[in-house]
Formats: C-alpha cells, structure tokens, sequence
C-alpha cells in the first residue's frame, strides 16, 4: 500500500454530506472503499427518540480517533481514513457518525470499518443525550467504562 | 494548589458547570481527586465513581498522580456513535 496513507478526522456541528466524504477518501491505488454512517434512530422498541444531542472533549476526542486510525492503517494496510462525528442536536435519521476506510481489496476495508466504529463507541471522548417523546432529555452512559482499555 | 477539573455529559449536568475549581492542600491521584470531588459535590457520587480521569488528554491509573499545571478531566462512560 501506499507509503502515504490519508487520514481525515472531523467533529462538526454541521450536516455531514457523505457523499463529498466518499469523494474525498478515494484513491487510485485503492479497489474498496468502504462507508459507515450511524444515523439517528427514531423508534426503539416502545420509546421514541426526537433527538440527540452530542457532546465531546473534542482535543482528546481528535487526539484518540487519529490514534484509532493510525493503528487501523497499520493492522490492515489501508490507504486512506475518514472519520467525522457530529456534534450538537441530532434530529433522526440524521447522519451522526460516518466511517470511511479505503484499502486494495474489500476484506481489509471491511474489517477496519468495524473495528474503527466499535473504538469510536469503546474509547472517544464522544456523549450522548437522548431526548424522548416527553420532551425528557438523559445522557447515555453505559455501566461499562472501557476508556482505558486496549485492543 | 488550585486544580481545575473539567467535566462531561451527565457530570456537567448534575454539577451545573463544566468546570470544578478544586483547593488542594497537597498533590493527590487520581482515586484521591475522585474522593475530593465527591466530598466536594456529593450530588455527583455514583457517576463519578464510574469515571475514568484523564490527564493531559491521556487516561491514567488510580495510583497516578496529578500535578498543578495538569489538563484534568473527569470522563464518564461514553456513548458516541
């Protein structure tokens, strides 16, 4: 692969157009590209989300996704990394996260989309507070803290 | 010394700053800040015992110690994506 790989790192709190993303991660030396896009879901069993709203310690959060990406390029030769997270209120269906892993063949690029996505909810400084139906907003926390973890 | 400690998410919430400015007679860990700020601002046990602490951007142990010039931070559980 090559001795340049690119990595894109990125929380806004604006839309993400994932198509000017996709662009942007492709490579001539790359024949996958592999796109993740987690979106705002609305119905969840019984309760219902109106919004969500992200909150992130954005040095450290910057600091590990590009950590997470430079071990994601080691593991499985990638040429490129994309990674954007919004920040701010989330309405559903809205693109909250997008992974973009470009690599030779497709095996890498999926294995490494996965991999970056389950590190993104594992060990980035990113929160969430859901807001119901009720208007009742609570943060997400969940009873694992895995911060300090490694893979 | 006077140490700042950031806080997140539900932590902010409940503490209604982002921020704590905490008084130290002597340097502490970071299991020892927990308990500071606990004692400090009681509402905010139970979270913050879940916690990681992180310094400079980075998480350290319980065992490790904090200095002045520190970026501290309390982090709760995450929960992007």
């Amino acid at each position: 692969m090559d001795a340049n790989p690119r990595i894109m790192i990125e929380l806004t709190h604006c839309p993400i157009e994932i198509g000017a993303l996709i662009e942007h991660a492709k490579r001539l030396d790359c024949g996958a590209l592999v796109t993740f896009t987690g979106t705002v879901r609305e119905i969840t069993g019984t309760h219902r989300t109106i919004a969500l709203t992200y909150e992130a310690y954005e040095p450290m959060a910057k600091a590990k996704m590009e950590f997470i990406s430079n071990d994601a390029i080691n593991r499985w030769s990638l040429g490129s990394v994309s990674i954007v997270h919004r920040l701010g209120k989330c309405l559903p269906g809205d693109i909250a996260v997008a992974v973009i892993t470009a690599a030779q063949h497709r095996s890498e690029a999926f294995a490494a989309c996965a991999w970056l996505m389950d590190e993104i909810k594992r060990i980035v400084p990113i929160w969430k507070e859901n807001t119901d139906s009720d208007g009742i907003a609570n943060w997400v926390h969940p009873k694992t803290n895995e911060l300090g973890t490694n893979r | 010394m006077t140490l700042v400690v950031l806080l997140f998410a539900e932590l902010r919430k409940k503490a209604g700053s982002d921020r704590l400015i905490l008084t130290l007679s002597q340097p502490v860990t970071a299991a020892e800040l927990v308990q500071v700020v606990i004692q400090l601002r009681p509402e905010l046990n139970g979270l913050a015992q879940r916690c990681s602490v992180s310094r400079n951007g980075e998480i350290i142990d319980s065992e490790d110690k904090i200095n002045v010039s520190d970026e501290i931070a309390l982090l709760p559980p995450v929960s992007g994506g």
